[in-house]
């Protein structure tokens, strides 16, 4: 480390109260024959000023609003449950109309139910989980961002199996003879082709709204 | 410990903490609520092994670093600064604070993070350390390699 160097760190911790008022002394002096250390002086005092006008003419966030939705928090959080809860309801008899007339096999079904199975209690420990992960993971720096890393991917990992539960899904429903019956054979085909068609469009959406600029986040991360 | 009480002397400080971080407006404002909702959630756990302003601070940098994590990569930077600030001064005060959001936005998340610590008022030189998880000593060595850095982005 170079003597410009660490009279540049002492720049910063005078401008943070910690530096020594030896140390102190000792930076006044090289900055009265230092250029180069008073040039990054200045940039420090200008970088901050900047970022402190800045702030004298920020906007005012939208208390009311985020207030309003603090106190909607626990309702959503109910909703996100029930539909989880709704989900793995309806996805369970799957199992069961497999047997009566599926083309697919029992495998999907479980695969499917497992997946909402899953995402359930996804949704009823992992909140917990992150305040908690908060408040004690990631103490320290590269820990942290360790951390985060492994939050990510496994979202993304997540993301992952939603992609191909999404046309799974999708097909099975089409495959359910009895869901789709008794309306001709055109419309019927019709429906089971749309029904399809939706799955993987909404594979392709979850792909574009949430996977690819995850996957871009985690190349940024330190 | 009181939430109300928390809300109303950190909303402020967070705020700037996350539009700093995220460069924009709504975003921050998102990042405002995920932490009070977790604050929310972890006050009556939380066990005061640091200050409730470090351990705020802690979780709205990862609330910040979340919804960045959620943001599409196309989303424009704004400025997010009021419309009443006279022409001439406020059109010179919004192109540098535009370009500094810019720069800002080039850099890690860490050193972003250490920056916009640092430019808060009444942020001290032990609290930063204690939020970054990070040896007293290294404070001014890592705020010196962001600055270096932010000096090279804004060119």
């Amino acid at each position: 480390m170079g003597i410009c160097e660490n009279f540049e760190i002492a720049i910063e911790e005078r401008r943070l109260g910690a530096l020594g008022a030896e140390a102190a002394a000792q930076l006044e002096e090289h900055l009265a024959s230092c250029a180069s250390c008073q040039n990054f002086a200045d940039f420090v005092r200008d970088s901050e000023k900047s970022m402190q006008a800045n702030d004298a003419t920020m906007k005012e966030a939208d208390w009311a609003a985020i207030k309003k939705t603090l106190r909607r928090a626990p309702e959503l959080m109910r909703n996100q449950r029930l539909i989880s809860v709704i989900l793995v309801l309806t996805a369970t008899p799957l199992i069961g109309m497999s047997f009566m007339g599926s083309q697919l096999g029992i495998f999907i079904p479980i695969f499917i139910t497992m997946f909402f199975v899953f995402s359930t209690l996804r949704y009823f420990f992992f909140d917990r989980r992150l305040t908690r992960d908060m408040q004690q993971t990631g103490a320290r720096d590269a820990e942290f961002f360790l951390h985060y890393r492994k939050v990510l991917r496994r979202q993304r990992a997540w993301i992952w199996i939603a992609m191909i539960v999404a046309p799974l899904y999708a097909i099975q429903m089409a495959g359910l003879g009895w869901l789709l019956g008794g309306r001709g054979d055109e419309v019927t085909m019709m429906c089971r082709a749309l029904l399809v068609v939706v799955g993987f469009l909404l594979s392709f959406w979850i792909y574009r709204a949430r996977l690819s600029p995850l996957n871009q986040v985690l190349a940024q991360l330190p | 410990m009181n939430f109300d009480a928390v809300f109303v002397e950190l909303r402020e400080p967070i705020f700037k903490l996350c539009f700093r971080m995220l460069g924009n407006r709504h975003e921050a404002e998102d990042a405002v609520q995920d932490t009070f909702v977790a604050v929310h959630r972890g006050l009556e756990t939380f066990r005061g092994e640091a200050s409730v302003k470090t351990w705020v601070y802690r979780i709205a940098i990862r609330a910040a670093l979340k919804v960045r994590a959620d943001r599409r990569v196309s989303e424009p930077l704004e400025d997010g600064r009021a419309g009443s600030v006279a022409p001439e001064a406020a059109l010179q005060a919004r192109d540098d604070s535009r370009r500094l959001q810019i720069a800002m936005a080039q850099l890690p998340a860490e050193h972003r993070a250490v920056l916009s610590l640092s430019a808060l008022d009444g942020v001290s030189h032990r609290e930063i350390a204690e939020v970054l998880g990070i040896p007293f000593g290294t404070v001014g060595s890592r705020l010196h390699a962001a600055r270096k850095k932010l000096m090279v982005a804004l060119g």
